[in-house]
């Protein structure tokens, strides 16, 4: 990757996420996507409260606050998605995109439901989370994945005092 | 929200991101959590949620200090689990149900 990826302010109200190529806009279209609930990942972002020991517990949580759980859930990832349709080449070559401060928390939130998912789907353990030296194939391209929303995910941390 | 912000980042195959710039948090005094009843609130560990955002989530919602926080993140990380919280049934499930929220891994079990 030859274009730094830049996030800055562009006033007090808005950020600026730049030096995308067409491969990481790719990546950021997919946020949205990859965070809504399938059959591989739906246990990880709806797990049980009492991990099976009572089953009428969990019974009654999926059916009276798993369906809160999703409205969120969606709600976080309609705001990425609307802000992700402004996506537009940048004066200075490459993609960027413009994040309202005020979406911070709804952006993080949708990075950790996408890479929860990812993660789910692939797998993977914290022992290749960690390794960085093992970067070929579809494992690579997986952690790829995962490290760049994490990235984005860190940015924004910094930036918000509280979630 | 920080007025001005700037950061950066290279990816170099076989190193990961290289980062400049990530400000760090600021501390929090508020500590109110009761220890003298039934159920516990226990965190489990996760390979994908990262550390800063697992402080960030139990200051949010538990009112923890930065430095307990930390504490409790830690020992999630390191130990499995960690029990962020004991008290009646209840106010357990919230808790729970707001970590779910935040993807947390939480579970509620009765304290020993």
């Amino acid at each position: 990757m030859s274009r730094k990826l830049t996030l800055r302010t562009k006033d007090s109200k808005t950020l600026i996420l730049s030096g995308m190529d067409e491969f990481l806009g790719g990546l950021m279209r997919d946020i949205p996507l990859l965070g809504t609930p399938s059959s591989q990942s739906e246990q990880r972002l709806f797990p049980d409260p009492t991990g099976g020991r009572e089953a009428e517990a969990d019974a009654d949580w999926r059916e009276f606050v798993r369906p809160e759980l999703e409205d969120y859930f969606a709600a976080n990832r309609d705001v990425v998605e609307e802000d992700l349709e402004g996506m537009r080449e940048s004066k200075g070559g490459g993609l960027e995109v413009e994040i309202p401060m005020a979406h911070l928390p709804q952006w993080i939130h949708a990075l950790n439901q996408a890479r929860l998912a990812l993660n789910t789907k692939h797998n993977l353990g914290e022992r290749e989370l960690e390794e960085d030296d093992e970067l070929s194939g579809e494992v690579g391209l997986v952690l790829f994945h995962i490290q760049f929303y994490g990235l984005l995910q860190e940015w924004m941390l910094s930036l918000v005092d509280s979630l | 929200m920080r007025s001005n912000f700037s950061a950066e980042a290279e990816w170099r195959a076989g190193t990961g991101f290289l980062l400049a710039g990530a400000p760090a948090a600021e501390p929090e005094l508020d500590e109110d959590v009761e220890l003298d009843a039934a159920w516990n609130v226990i965190v489990h560990n996760d390979p994908v949620n990262l550390m800063s955002y697992v402080v960030k989530v139990f200051m949010k919602v538990l009112g923890f200090s930065l430095e307990r926080a930390e504490k409790h993140m830690l020992e999630v990380h390191q130990k499995g689990r960690s029990v962020v919280w004991t008290g009646e049934r209840e106010k357990a499930e919230l808790y729970v149900q707001q970590l779910h929220s935040y993807l947390l891994l939480a579970t509620l079990e009765k304290s020993l």
